[in-house]
């Protein structure tokens, strides 16, 4: 969680041209499993950012308790269907955070945090600054290529990153 | 006086399970359940070995990673790449920027 008041900084900050896609990626599985299982049946639920809130605070940060009893406690605060939380817990969510960590190993990821800025590698809990000024960069080239060649703010990430960039290192 | 031993053992477990047969199929059910439950974590932490877990550290200030592992490669610096942006976020859909962020909670 130490970089969580860098990523909340940005957001407000670029309240219009930032976004940020969680992606699970275990490196501790005997401790992290059952939190990133929790935080992804709350996402099946809409309510991924307060769970995942929730768990640094009440589960990492307050006393390292990262238990299922701790999540289904902290879920149910959360305002959870619990049947379907538990549920989603033991189906789903394992394949997806599988799924996540598949594919961030497949462009490098070996460590967490880590971070891609419109594809690009950050590694680590850096200072706002640098984060800020890899933003401004990708923002630069955002601002010259919209409204050319049909892209738009919203295909941005799909014709530029996702067509263009490298499918794995 | 081993075997006579042994012996007496054998008939004795030969003959518990009649009095309390209940006990032991739910016991047996438990046993198999947890077995089963262990099975799966095993097949998990497995899978998340192959997925990245047992990569080395990324080298970066604050960055967590794997304990083994030799040469990784790494994505350069410089580079774009076609990263997934499927998945739980924050922030305007349409935003120009977007940052993808891969997490644990440990």
């Amino acid at each position: 969680m130490k970089v969580g008041p860098t990523i909340e900084q940005l957001l407000k900050d670029y309240p219009k041209d930032v976004r940020v896609v969680y992606k699970h990626f275990v490196v501790h599985p005997q401790q992290a499993s059952i939190p990133a299982f929790a935080a992804c049946a709350a996402d099946k639920q809409g309510k991924f950012h307060q769970m995942y809130l929730q768990i640094w605070e009440k589960g990492f940060s307050a006393n390292r308790n990262l238990s299922q009893e701790n999540m289904e406690k902290i879920a149910g605060e959360v305002g959870l269907n619990m049947q379907k939380f538990k549920a989603d817990m033991e189906g789903d969510c394992k394949k997806i955070v599988r799924d996540d960590q598949t594919q961030m190993a497949q462009v490098g990821v070996g460590g967490t945090p880590a971070f891609f800025v419109n594809g690009r590698f950050l590694s680590g809990a850096r200072p706002v600054e640098q984060f800020k000024a890899l933003i401004d960069e990708e923002l630069k080239k955002a601002n010259e290529r919209i409204g050319k060649e049909g892209t738009t703010a919203g295909n941005y990430y799909q014709k530029w990153v996702l067509e263009k960039g490298k499918k794995s290192l | 006086m081993r075997r006579l031993g042994l012996l007496f053992l054998s008939a004795l477990s030969l003959a518990l399970p009649g009095c309390t047969r209940d006990e032991s199929s739910q016991l047996g059910e438990k046993l198999d359940m947890m077995i089963k439950k262990q099975e799966e974590t095993n097949q998990l932490l497995k899978d998340m070995g192959k997925g990245g877990g047992a990569m080395r550290a990324g080298g970066a200030p604050g960055a967590r990673g794997g304990a083994e592992g030799g040469e990784r490669k790494r994505p350069e610096p410089g580079e774009t790449y076609a990263v997934n942006n499927v998945g739980p976020s924050h922030g305007p859909k349409d935003a120009k920027v977007t940052i993808v962020e891969a997490f644990e909670f440990a």
